[in-house]
């Protein structure tokens, strides 16, 4: 994964142009709402996935990315709106950098152009969670079980793990279906051939005991044992008997009696559990109009599911969001399930009837050879089988199942009217049948008992390899599962500890035995929290909003830690632990410089006291944050960055725009005086709205300056510190001096004099008051270009020294 | 990276090797579907599962 060093973004969304530096490391970017953060995080989402959240997703309606991506003023300039991101690589210890456009938002740039490289960026555009919102964050804490599962299932890239459980399934059930029609065909063949033999049960002994009797009649030597090749009409032929292939008058009339036997106890007798089953769940469908479309839905779903694998449709060739597009079909999936379970039913009642049908053909089909049978019989029975043969394919679909309900409500048999008498009279025919000779009648009776023994043997291999097919399918499918399910335990355990450490790492002071619990079932993920040793409860229930906020972060960092491993180094949070207090948010940076020390983040937030405190804690460093102030159409968001306002300002002089400069010297120096009054504890007024004037801030900062200046002389003094001592003379020296030049104390001081109007200042005389302030400004300051940081008092409350963030400057404050 | 789903996927053919009528073909034979770049079909698998040595023996 990717670490950013600095992004350039022009014309996109609310941002006409902006360079930002981040040199890989942890980034603020701060500012009240409304003035361009989250145009930031757009454009890096942009930059490395090709998309924009919030331009997706519900609630977005015609919104899209090439028509609303780029600035409004540039909506018919989609090359115009583009992002660049220079990167860093730890893991190939490289940099590189990527350009893309609005228009060619599938299609970036990248340099080098090299396979590793672009694996990376691969694989960083396959994780768009690394860019989050608090709306984003929460919906893992406070949602429904179901939906928790989606949302965890997407981050943790589980859809494939369903996606080929369903497979498996699927692939069962064909091979099942396939082992239940060879397994009715092999009772069938059977059957055939025990009424042939008239035997009850086909032992070997007992069959060649028939076989034999025929053999030692027509001189044939005796078999003594069935083996797989056993042809029982061996040397038939030799002996010079024709066996003609005519079953025996037994064998005919066993053949009769059997399909006689059935007619006449109900030919739908064995199938009227199915049939019943069959006719509530058609009955369901017609009363539902919903259910059938949801039912076909699904299937159309899931064969749909199925072509999504590659970046383009297979019907129009346009480009399409394989992810989302997959997320959203397994969305529709999911709410089909109940309607899949009576999807599940129809199919499986309609299998156990073809199945019946199958065994029905079996005894209708010999009858038609039989010479007895009238030819107009022998067709109406052959069209009889036909038709049973078509309406049983017709049952191996959902629709043909649904369609067959008349058929399935009047009789499914369709016989004939006389069905019964037309057999009692094939009956009476065979019975009336000439006796042929004993050595005939044997010939014939060892021919068929050959092919049916055939039949048998073949039905039977057929039989064992389907059985062994579903066997295997029934395996994979359940070892699939026993294996997902292992490792979907063992990785939520995982995640609930890491969770609960994280948590527990901000709450400490209260919440010091915190546990959570994942409670997984199909489709499902419930979340459960320990609540002060009260017990286990959903997050929701008892806790504060605040400790919400904090578990969803937690949540979500303990998810992309099991996700990413040693490739999380990366994420961009918007405005997350808004609703968390100071204290623990104190904690919160613990969290992420210990346990996360090589993830840069990118952190927006319309709070500048946090933004203030991230900087304070070390999460950031001096110059690793940017403030927003304003934001308008024209110019987009209008910032302020510490290091460059002064090139900024010089650069609007230059083009003698002193308005433009005057405004972006006095949000400069709220924004410094704001800084330095917290850094240095300098005594405000205090406003219920936090109000803050300029003049009100840089007035008690410079107080404040003095006043420790004067501290850090009488402390130096009390030491024998002549260093120090020597130090302060001359900061207190230059002080003056500078004061004295700007009268810097007296603009601060009456505002409406001053500063209002310096917009309508000469670019001459506005000159020396930026010199003034820049130098003013300087002196609170490391002087060290490495560290330039803001000069601060440690501790708040009571403090030692006056130092920089690098220790470069520092001086004892305290007395001996 | 393995992905979880490489991971139950390699986890998957190691317990195939130990179960009944996975021959080194078959399981190679899965692997290759679901390590393609398309994502196997139910019958795809089907097949794969259906295939038996043939007897060429007269």
């Amino acid at each position: 994964m990717i670490q950013i060093e600095s992004i350039r973004i022009q014309e996109l969304r609310g941002i006409r142009d902006l360079k930002l530096t981040m040199n890989h490391e942890n980034f603020v970017v701060s500012g009240p709402n409304g003035s361009g953060k989250s145009g930031v995080v757009d454009a890096i989402q942009f930059a490395l996935t090709g998309e924009i959240g919030r331009l997706k997703g519900s609630g977005t309606g015609d919104l899209t990315l090439a028509e609303h991506g780029p600035h409004v003023e540039k909506r018919s300039d989609p090359d115009a709106a583009s992002v660049r991101l220079d990167v860093f690589i730890p893991h190939l210890n490289k940099s590189a950098t990527i350009v893309r456009t609005i228009k060619k938002a599938k299609h970036p740039q990248i340099t080098p152009n090299e396979d590793a490289v672009k694996a990376v960026f691969a694989e960083v555009a396959d994780h768009p969670e690394i860019t989050l919102s608090r709306r984003e964050i929460i919906k893992f804490i406070l949602t429904e079980a179901t939906q928790r599962s989606r949302d965890v299932q997407t981050l943790l890239k589980l859809d494939d793990i369903d996606q080929t459980r369903a497979t498996l399934k699927t692939t069962e059930n064909k091979l099942l279906t396939e082992q239940s029609i060879a397994k009715a065909q092999f009772a069938d063949a059977q059957d055939s051939l025990k009424r042939h033999l008239d035997l009850a049960a086909l032992k070997p002994d007992d069959l060649l005991a028939v076989v034999n009797k025929r053999r030692k009649l027509l001189g044939l030597p005796e078999i003594s044992e069935l083996k797989k090749d056993t042809d029982v009409s061996d040397e038939l032929a030799e002996g010079g008997i024709q066996g003609t292939g005519e079953q025996t008058k037994e064998s005919a009339l066993a053949d009769l009696k059997a399909l006689l036997d059935v007619a006449e106890k109900g030919l739908e007798l064995s199938t009227k559990g199915a049939v019943a089953s069959l006719l509530k769940d058609i009955a369901a469908v017609e009363a539902d109009s919903t259910l059938l479309p949801l039912i076909k839905r699904h299937s159309f779903l899931q064969a749909g599911l199925d072509f999504v694998d590659g970046p383009h449709c297979p019907l129009c060739d346009k480009d399409w969001d394989t992810k989302a597009l997959r997320v959203h079909l397994r969305e529709k999936l999911e709410k089909s399930k109940e309607a899949q379970l009576v999807r599940d039913r129809l199919i499986e009642s309609g299998r156990t009837v073809a199945a019946a049908i199958i065994r029905l053909r079996g005894l209708i089909d010999p009858l038609t050879k039989l010479p007895e049978v009238a030819k107009e019989f022998s067709t109406r029975l052959g069209q009889w089988s036909g038709g049973l043969l078509t309406f049983s394919e017709s049952l191996g679909s959902l629709d043909g199942v649904i369609a067959a309900k008349s058929r399935l409500q009047s009789g499914w048999a369709v016989a004939s009217n006389n069905l019964v008498g037309d057999l009692e009279a094939v009956q009476e025919k065979v019975k009336a049948r000439p006796d042929k000779s004993a050595a005939a009648e044997a010939g014939s009776f060892l021919v068929v008992a050959q092919e049916r023994l055939n039949n048998v043997r073949t039905a039977r291999r057929n039989a064992e390899e389907k059985k062994a097919n579903a066997s295997l399918g029934k395996t994979a499918y359940k070892t699939y599962c026993d294996v997902s399910e292992a490792a979907l335990t063992k990785l939520y355990e995982e995640v609930e500890q890491e969770f609960g450490s994280f948590y527990r790492l901000i709450n400490h002071d209260d919440e010091g035995e915190f546990k959570a619990k994942f409670e997984a079932a199909e489709g499902k993920l419930g979340l459960l929290v320990d609540f002060h040793a009260k017990g286990m409860f959903p997050p929701g229930a008892y806790h504060s909003e605040g400790h919400q906020d904090g578990m969803g972060v937690c949540l979500y960092l303990a998810l992309m830690k099991r996700v990413l491993a040693n490739h999380f180094t990366i994420a961009v949070l918007d405005d997350v632990v808004m609703s968390v207090d100071s204290q623990h948010r104190k904690q919160f940076c613990k969290l992420l410089k210990t346990k996360f020390p090589k993830t840069q983040f990118i952190i927006t937030t319309h709070d500048q006291v946090w933004a203030r405190q991230l900087r304070s804690e070390g999460v950031v460093g001096a110059k690793a944050a940017v403030a927003f102030h304003t934001w308008t159409v024209e110019t987009g968001p209008v910032l302020d960055e510490i290091a460059e306002v002064w090139v900024q300002i010089d650069a609007d002089l230059a083009k003698n725009e002193v308005p433009t400069a005057a405004g972006r010297l006095r949000r400069h120096l709220e924004y410094v005086a704001a800084e330095l009054a917290d850094e240095l504890g300098a005594k405000v007024k205090y406003r219920g709205d936090g109000g803050y004037d300029m003049g009100e801030l840089l007035g008690a900062v410079i107080g404040r300056q003095g006043e420790l200046l004067k501290s850090a002389a009488k402390a130096a003094k009390s030491w024998g510190d002549t260093e120090q001592s020597e130090k302060v003379r001359k900061l207190q020296e230059a002080r003056d001096q500078i004061l004295a030049a700007s009268n810097g104390e007296q603009w601060v001081i009456n505002k409406a004099i001053h500063y209002n109007e310096w917009a309508d200042l000469s670019k001459n005389d506005f000159k020396p008051v930026v010199t003034a302030f820049k130098d003013l400004l300087q002196l609170f300051r490391c002087d060290k270009p490495k560290c330039n940081s803001w000069l601060s008092v440690t501790p708040r409350n009571d403090p030692v020294d006056l130092r920089c963030s690098c220790g470069h400057f520092r001086l004892n404050l305290k007395e001996k | 990276m393995a992905t979880i789903q490489e991971e139950i996927l390699e986890e998957f053919y190691r317990r195939l090797e130990k179960a009944d009528g996975f021959t080194e073909a078959k399981r190679k034979k899965v692997r290759d579907l679901f390590g393609g770049s398309k994502k196997p079909k139910a019958a795809d698998l089907v097949t794969v599962f259906s295939e038996n040595p043939k007897e060429n023996l007269p």
